[in-house]
């Protein structure tokens, strides 16, 4: 599987380089360290351009090789925006997304003021879901091969226009 | 049953034909106000970029679609753009519109927070509903802001027979403009100095009429400026206009007081 990451909700995904000009890369962290927080460190071993999830009785490990997944994908995924004292953060909507392993990032020194997760799922393809940022939503959709990035606004008027040409709908 | 609809856009006292389509879509564009949360989705098309002139409307959950068509229209499909003026342009009116039940609400987008806002609504109206809230709406700086129903026997006539410019003056209130006329009428000619009503600015002319009439109230909340034109009109019969370009104004004649010529 292809490792991506969603830095923050309404970013695009990136695909995250397991090589990077410093070295491979050794692991991979979620959340923050600190009190009302939360921090999920997952190793990569082995060698190849992409990675597997195996699960141990300790914890999570990423495995480099050559393996064919069918088009899931893995996915770092930040849920938590802008610092708002009522906004909630998450995952929204899930289809097709199972979580591994999840670390949380709070505000506040005692990180009570607001918090959410930072995930690392496997994502199958035709997946969608919806991340809030301080002020407007963003559906992600992982097509098998690519990511689809939508406004609200955006998936609505797709979906809209798709079940008229299908023949649904009430007309005025 | 498909009913066609024709495509129009009001704003204030402004009826153009056409809504605007832009990546499929009809935008939300607002002239004030911000538009950082999601604004909800007016409607989606899948006619090119431009303007949709007559269309056949379907409802979905997601939303509204629009269909071009091309056939005699039996509805209007209306985009309100309903706005309040930020602060830049406060003493205009504001425009509203209270939805009857002749109209069918279909979809709305928001702006969120900043200076002024807007709430533009797709609705399905009967043929001439645009025309008619649109005659109704009073464009004019400090008017007031409006909240227009639909009336169809009663399409752009306000003023009931008064003076536009004293309507508009009191904000359309019809009691205050009849009460001010009987007050102008009831001034003492003897004691008006019409130098002073013609001539002076607005503070000197606000003095000499409350004076004169002895009602510290006398504008009832009007503009003299406003005003002014119908007292020199009906009272001293000399239109206010009709000494521009004759006599000096009043800020010449500070600035010749103050040793100023603006000549040279």
């Amino acid at each position: 599987m292809k490792l991506y990451q969603i830095e923050y909700p309404g970013s695009a995904p990136s695909h995250l380089g397991l090589d990077t000009e410093a070295g491979p890369l050794s692991e991979v962290r979620l959340g923050e360290a600190g009190r009302g927080r939360e921090e999920g460190i997952i190793p990569i071993i082995g060698e190849g351009p992409d990675v597997r999830v195996k699960k141990t009785d300790d914890g999570v490990v990423l495995v480099r090789g050559n393996w064919d997944d069918e088009g899931r994908c893995l996915a770092v995924i930040n849920a938590v925006g802008g610092y708002d004292r009522y906004r909630s953060y998450g995952i929204f909507d899930a289809q097709g997304v199972e979580a591994i392993l999840s670390g949380t990032i709070a505000f506040g020194q005692a990180g009570r003021t607001n918090s959410g997760e930072e995930i690392l799922a496997i994502v199958a393809p035709g997946a969608t879901f919806r991340l809030n940022s301080k002020y407007a939503s963003t559906w992600y959709m992982w097509t098998g091969t690519e990511w689809q990035v939508e406004s609200p606004e955006e998936r609505k008027a797709r979906l809209a226009l798709q079940k008229v040409e299908q023949g649904g709908g009430e007309w005025l | 049953m498909k009913t066609t609809h024709i495509a129009l856009t009001l704003r204030g006292n402004s009826v153009e034909n056409g809504i605007a389509v832009n990546d499929g879509q009809v935008p939300f564009n607002p002239h004030s106000g911000m538009t950082r949360h999601n604004t909800g989705l007016l409607a989606s098309t899948s006619a090119p970029d431009g303007n949709l002139n007559k269309v056949h409307v379907a409802i979905v959950d997601e939303g509204v679609v629009l269909v071009p068509y091309e056939g005699e229209p039996q509805k209007e499909l209306v985009l309100v753009q309903q706005y309040s003026n930020g602060s830049g342009a406060k003493r205009w009116p504001s425009f509203h519109v209270e939805f009857g039940s002749e109209v069918r609400q279909l979809s709305d987008a928001s702006t969120s927070g900043g200076s002024g806002g807007e709430t533009w609504v797709l609705v399905s109206a009967p043929i001439g509903w645009a025309e008619n809230i649109a005659s109704q709406f009073v464009d004019e700086r400090d008017y007031g802001g409006q909240i227009i129903s639909y009336k169809p026997d009663n399409a752009g006539e306000k003023e009931n027979g008064l003076p536009r410019e004293l309507f508009i003056a009191f904000r359309g209130d019809e009691e205050l403009t009849r009460q001010f006329m009987a007050k102008v009428a009831g001034l003492p000619l003897d004691r008006l100095d019409d130098h002073i009503i013609l001539q002076c600015g607005r503070a000197r002319v606000k003095a000499h009429l409350e004076e004169v009439s002895r009602d510290p109230d006398f504008f009832m909340g009007a503009d003299p400026n406003r005003v002014v034109g119908y007292i020199a009109d009906t009272v001293l019969g000399t239109p206010v206009s009709s000494l521009e370009g004759e006599t000096e104004t009043a800020m010449a004649r500070a600035f010749r007081k103050a040793g100023l010529d603006l000549a040279n």
